[in-house]
């Protein structure tokens, strides 16, 4: 064995050098694509804070567009690197340093993706309930159009209840059932009334009829207040981008 | 040593820039008012659009509401009723019924159809009425004033005077126009308590029309048709300041 090795020294020695010099191009790749994700990572909190001025600028098109793009702002691992990279964070201060700067940086820019995604979320769902408020909208050229608005509010409460919505629109679909059963009861009370032929109660329902109809504009406190809690949560995320 | 200085400076105003644009840049959204709900969401535009028109009223409650308005209509203008009082006197030989004449007298200027559509409301007194609505026989007519006839009723003053002739027989013409006596009765009445009133004489407004009481129907319709009841049009009176 000894003999073996003796007589192969040169070749043990090249091979000894070359899994050196293998080891530190792995090395240093490997340290390479850990910075390389380090700057993606800087280079999408760059983006994130582009787009943040232009969610509150410009058309109602372009607001959404940049929330969808801030909501794609999605976690990026590569922070973590490969194996080494976590055992030489712990005996090299700096390598430690980076990687953990770039994974607080994917932390905060995750927080203001979902944050952006949330709102998202919260426009698609609550549109479908907007949707059906637009259907109470009374078209008087209609000789019939009592008839019809009592039966566009009939369709509407029952069409609002059975949209599946997010948990941050579920106040909002509440409201708008709330009000729009309260409409339906209303003209209820107005037909009794007026097969009773009791003056005074067709009146009372009348009024109230007209009272539950400018109450709808109650949904849209409720949407305000929402989508406030929303934006605040974002704004709260952005600020410490 | 200036131009270190110069460098320090303008580091330290550059540092300060930067920090300047990075608070701006995470204030933007969070600054006071910033975000309109309005501007990313379309409830408000939907909801203001939903309004109920005016819903027309069923016949069933026109037909109360207009019942209920006569009705306070007839309460106000009992509530602001004019009354004028008139005594009843004779004058000549006098065969009527005077007692028949007053009530019938009373009837005429009080029924709804005449000058108590005024909100004025005749009273009968014993005396110093405003006015003395006389039954008179036909030849005393001319002693009342120049301008009275014995054929026909008259008004002098404060005396509104009936013709007993006229009061139990009408005219020629408004008998043989198939006219009732009572018709008669309420025509002469309210045609020469309405001179009281303060009205002159009128003519006919045309063919077929309903004559003004005020017109002198015993004489001549001029086309018109029979009316013992005042116009509408009739319905005022400078004596009651109406």
């Amino acid at each position: 064995m000894k003999t073996f090795l003796l007589a192969r020294k040169k070749l043990l020695i090249g091979v000894i050098f070359a899994l050196i010099l293998l080891s530190v191009w792995v090395w240093f790749a490997g340290n390479a694509r850990q910075q390389a994700s380090f700057r993606r990572t800087d280079d999408r909190v760059s983006q994130a804070k582009r787009l943040i001025p232009t969610i509150i600028e410009g058309s109602r098109t372009k607001r959404l567009t940049s929330l969808r793009v801030l909501a794609g702002l999605k976690k990026d691992d590569t922070c973590k690197g490969d194996w080494w990279n976590d055992w030489q964070q712990t005996v090299l201060p700096n390598a430690k340093t980076g990687a953990e700067q770039c994974r607080a940086k994917e932390k905060k820019l995750a927080k203001v993706a979902q944050a952006a995604a949330d709102i998202n979320d919260y426009l698609t769902d609550e549109s479908k309930v907007t949707k059906q408020i637009g259907t109470l909208k009374v078209d008087a050229s209609a000789s019939d159009w009592p008839a019809r608005a009592k039966t566009a509010a009939e369709s509407a409460a029952k069409a609002i209840n059975s949209i599946r919505v997010v948990s941050s629109v579920k106040p909002v679909q509440a409201a708008a059932k709330a009000r729009t059963e309260a409409i339906i009861t209303a003209w209820n009370a107005l037909d009794t009334a007026s097969k009773k032929q009791d003056k005074t109660a067709y009146q009372t329902a009348e009024a109230q009829l007209k009272q539950s109809y400018a109450d709808l504009a109650a949904i849209i406190d409720v949407s305000d207040d929402a989508l406030q809690k929303l934006f605040s949560t974002l704004t709260t995320a952005t600020d410490t981008l | 040593m200036y131009s270190k200085v110069m460098r320090k400076i303008a580091l330290a105003g550059s540092v300060g820039l930067i920090g300047g644009l990075m608070l701006v840049c995470s204030q933007v959204v969070s600054a006071e008012g910033a975000v309109n709900p309005a501007d990313y969401s379309s409830m408000r535009e939907t909801v203001s659009e939903v309004k109920l028109p005016d819903i027309p009223q069923p016949d069933w409650l026109k037909q109360q509401l207009a019942a209920e308005a006569a009705a306070a209509a007839a309460a106000h203008r009992a509530a602001n009723t004019m009354t004028v009082t008139y005594d009843v006197m004779t004058k000549g030989a006098v065969y009527a019924s005077l007692s028949e004449f007053k009530l019938l007298a009373n009837q005429t200027l009080n029924d709804p159809r005449g000058w108590s559509r005024m909100n004025v409301k005749f009273v009968e007194v014993a005396s110093g009425g405003r006015f003395t609505l006389v039954l008179a026989e036909a030849s005393q007519l001319p002693t009342f004033s120049s301008g009275c006839s014995s054929d026909y009723s008259c008004r002098a003053g404060r005396y509104v005077i009936i013709n007993q002739d006229r009061w139990m027989g009408a005219t020629p013409s408004w008998n043989a126009a198939g006219g009732s006596i009572r018709d008669y009765r309420h025509m002469v009445v309210n045609h020469e308590t309405g001179h009281w009133l303060g009205h002159d004489h009128q003519s006919c407004g045309g063919a077929g029309q309903f004559a003004p009481v005020m017109q002198q129907q015993s004489m001549d319709l001029q086309g018109c048709k029979f009316n013992p009841w005042p116009l509408t049009s009739e319905l005022t009176s400078s004596q009651l300041g109406i």
